[in-house]
């Protein structure tokens, strides 16, 4: 369910991305479907509308459905969120005059919440998120990345149980934990990695010109084949992305430093995994970074989908500076907990270390 | 129903947090007392009060998670509005939780393996820690009587010094943890008073050691509650009136008395468990009402939570019923208050029959559950593993 969330703030269902074998943000893109309940519909100016990059593309029974650039969506959730009335918003431009006069003084909240209720309602209360278009393959990575995890920690735990006592059951623990890491980390890069990069190439493209920013030529033609089934297909510039739409260009060094330690990773228990079938010796108890590293690499995967997906806090309909709070802390309060959370952390990770290694 | 749910998880919760103040005061002093004592009495009791906190924290922590996702769903304005205000009480009680959850993991893990003094050193933060949380939730359960801190220019935000000065927060506060204290030690007498009755003897030592405490803690609550109540008299009269209605020949918009006369039932109880220890203490045997004290001070506390949140319907902010102090906030930022903070403006989108039976679904398993694990902790055949 969390999933479902992160995945709606990921990909909206409706969401219509700005790239088709080339950016369209002149032509208005990215959209989002709403669904413009029919009390508002009269309201509004369809010519004025359209003129603005609106297209109509149908209707239900109580509603009109309309794709919205973005920059517009942005612009009214912000305005709603600052407290603005329908006449101090840019809403106020696409009204017809009779509505202009009766609306003028309504907080533009209102009409927001109206028209965002109504979409949910006709997408479905219970199933809005899951209906997100990036759910299934983040739902499959998110969990094959916990499984990951956890069996190198389980692995790396027993390993330098191991090492300091050499007990059966350690060592059938060390095994378990990385035969199930190699399992997991080689599903998670040939499947489930591989499912969430064709889903975030298709509906988060400018991320995903973001991650492939600086990369070279002939390694872009491996990623346009396995995000595109092509090798020759075009990779979204990141280059050409309007600064509006933007995300940073640090995800791109983040997702491959994630993807070469997720290798070295991948590597390391293959070879842990064949020296203990084969019965060798190994300094098992350097193997307790295991599971730091699995940590690293899980956080550098949620970092780049969370920085990827700046400028929005909820792509294509809020930007991080309407989510943002009013009151944020000073950068010193900022590093004040840094250093408190980072402290609890190392208390943490000793008192396990200490357990473990007292038994 | 929205505020039937709210008031469920919230008073769950509530319960559970009180206990673990009390347990998280009494193990890590009891054991060290053990210890320096060589009382094995003590050292077991205080391991399985351990043994029981760390198997139920979670619960607490369950509960309140529903608490949260239940508030943030149905009244999502209010919740965007209190993350601008009150970030900094919000955020003292969250680092004190973390470094509670920590000191709970080392303590139960670290027992008997570390070193006696390391041992009682995080046994020392689990302590201080428990009293950091409410520190931070109460300063805002205090902002929701009178949101003293509250400055609008140039943009809303929370003079934090000022709104600990609040005059309701300080009372609320030492109110709480008494009370906390309370039922956590009457409970404690409650369970080892049933052991005795059961035919572990040595259990009374405890009764003995704890029931005195449950007076004394009971008595101060009691006075701090009598403190608190005229500051709110004084302060948010509105809430005052609904909170004691016709006992005290109020004019109560929603009149709750109810709950106070719930909560006093339960107080008569505590008291005649009291009165019973003073009886028996020179010639200890089982006395059922002091069986009943625990069980009723946590319904005094569940009374008492309520009561406190009921009591200031519809607003969030109690102080919004007095329409001088309303006439004083400027526009737009009235109304826009207004809106946020009324009870009665639920998201519309939450309130539908067909989610209310689908929370149910989610909710009644999981209530069943709860009280499962408890009676298996408490009772079940699991018992003599998880407590020795």
């Amino acid at each position: 369910m969390i999933m479902s969330v992160n995945s709606y703030m990921q990909a909206p269902p409706g969401i219509i991305p700005a790239y088709d074998n080339g950016w369209k943000f002149e032509e208005g893109y990215p959209k989002l479907t709403l669904f413009v309940p029919n009390e508002i519909v009269p309201a509004l100016n369809v010519e004025v509308l359209k003129s603005a990059g609106a297209e109509i593309i149908g209707k239900t029974k109580d509603s009109v459905i309309v794709a919205l650039p973005v920059s517009i969506v942005k612009q009214l959730i912000s305005d709603s969120f600052s407290g603005k009335t329908v006449g101090e918003s840019i809403l106020y431009s696409v009204l017809t005059e009779s509505a202009k006069e009766s609306l003028k003084d309504v907080p533009l909240l209102k009409v927001v919440d109206a028209i965002v209720a109504n979409t949910v309602k006709e997408v479905g209360v219970y199933t809005v998120t899951f209906k997100s278009p990036t759910y299934f393959p983040s739902i499959l990575h998110a969990i094959f990345a916990s499984i990951t995890v956890s069996s190198f920690t389980v692995a790396g735990g027993y390993a330098l149980a191991y090492a300091k006592r050499k007990e059966d059951h350690a060592k059938l623990g060390l095994k378990y934990g990385i035969y199930l890491a190699l399992i997991s980390i080689t599903i998670q890069g040939l499947v489930t990695g591989h499912e969430m990069g064709v889903a975030v190439a298709e509906w988060n493209p400018e991320k995903f010109a973001a991650m492939e920013a600086n990369t070279p030529t002939f390694i872009e033609k491996i990623v346009a084949f396995l995000a595109y089934g092509d090798s020759n297909a075009k990779i979204p510039e990141y280059y050409k992305i309007p600064d509006e739409f933007k995300p940073p260009l640090i995800v791109h060094y983040l997702y491959y430093t994630k993807i070469i330690l997720a290798i070295l990773l991948g590597l390391a228990a293959l070879i842990v995994s064949y020296m203990l079938i084969k019965n060798k010796d190994f300094p098992y108890a350097y193997l307790i970074a295991f599971p730091v590293i699995a940590q690293v690499i899980s956080f550098l995967g949620w970092a780049v989908r969370e920085i990827g997906r700046k400028p929005w806090t909820i792509y294509g309909i809020m930007d991080v500076a309407t989510a943002h709070t009013i009151n944020p802390p000073s950068a010193g309060a900022a590093a004040l907990i840094a250093v408190y959370l980072t402290a609890i952390l190392a208390a943490l990770i000793f008192a396990s270390y200490k357990f473990l290694w007292r038994g | 129903m929205v505020l039937y749910f709210l008031a469920l998880v919230f008073g769950l919760h509530i319960v559970m947090v009180n206990l673990g103040i009390a347990f998280s005061t009494v193990i890590p002093i009891l054991k060290r007392k053990g210890e320096k004592e060589n009382n094995e009495i003590y050292l077991r009791t205080s391991k399985q009060l351990m043994n029981f906190y760390a198997a139920t924290y979670g619960l607490a922590g369950v509960f309140g998670t529903a608490f949260t996702v239940f508030l943030l769903s149905f009244y999502p304005s209010f919740i965007g509005l209190a993350g601008h205000l009150t970030f900094i009480p919000f955020g003292i009680a969250i680092l004190a939780i973390v470094v509670h959850f920590f000191a709970i993991t080392a303590y139960w893990y670290s027992w008997d393996k570390w070193k006696s003094d390391t041992h009682f050193l995080i046994g020392m933060i689990l302590l201080i820690s428990v009293y950091l949380i409410p520190l931070g939730f109460r300063a805002i359960s205090a902002f929701l009587n009178l949101p003293q801190g509250l400055e609008l220019t140039p943009k809303p935000h929370l003079d934090v010094v000022a709104a600990l000065l609040n005059p309701t927060f300080l009372p609320l506060y030492l109110k709480s943890v008494t009370a906390a204290l309370a039922a956590g030690f009457f409970t404690i007498s409650s369970a080892y008073m049933l052991k005795y009755g059961k035919g572990d003897k040595e259990a009374i030592k405890i009764v003995e050691k704890f029931m005195p405490l449950a007076t004394i803690a009971f008595t101060i609550a009691i006075v701090l509650g009598i403190i608190y109540a005229e500051t709110l008299n004084l302060f948010v009269n509105y809430k005052f009136e609904n909170a004691f209605g016709f006992l005290i020949a109020a004019k109560a918009k929603y009149d709750f008395s109810w709950l106070f006369i719930i909560k006093l039932a339960m107080f008569a109880l505590q008291t005649i468990a009291i009165v019973s220890y003073l009886k028996i203490r020179k010639a200890w045997r089982f006395s059922k009402y002091i069986v009943a004290a625990g069980p009723a001070s946590l319904i005094a506390i569940f009374a008492g939570e309520m009561l406190n949140s009921f009591s200031q319907y519809p607003y969030f902010v109690a102080k919004l019923a007095d329409k001088e102090f309303v006439s004083s906030i400027p526009q737009p930022i009235r109304d826009y208050l207004a809106e946020r903070l009324n009870l009665e403006l639920s998201n519309p989108l939450a309130t539908s029959m067909g989610l209310y039976t689908l929370t149910l679904v989610f909710l009644v398993p999981l209530l069943i559950s709860a009280v499962i694990f408890l009676y298996i902790l408490l009772f079940g055949k699991e018992r003599s593993e998880a407590l020795d």
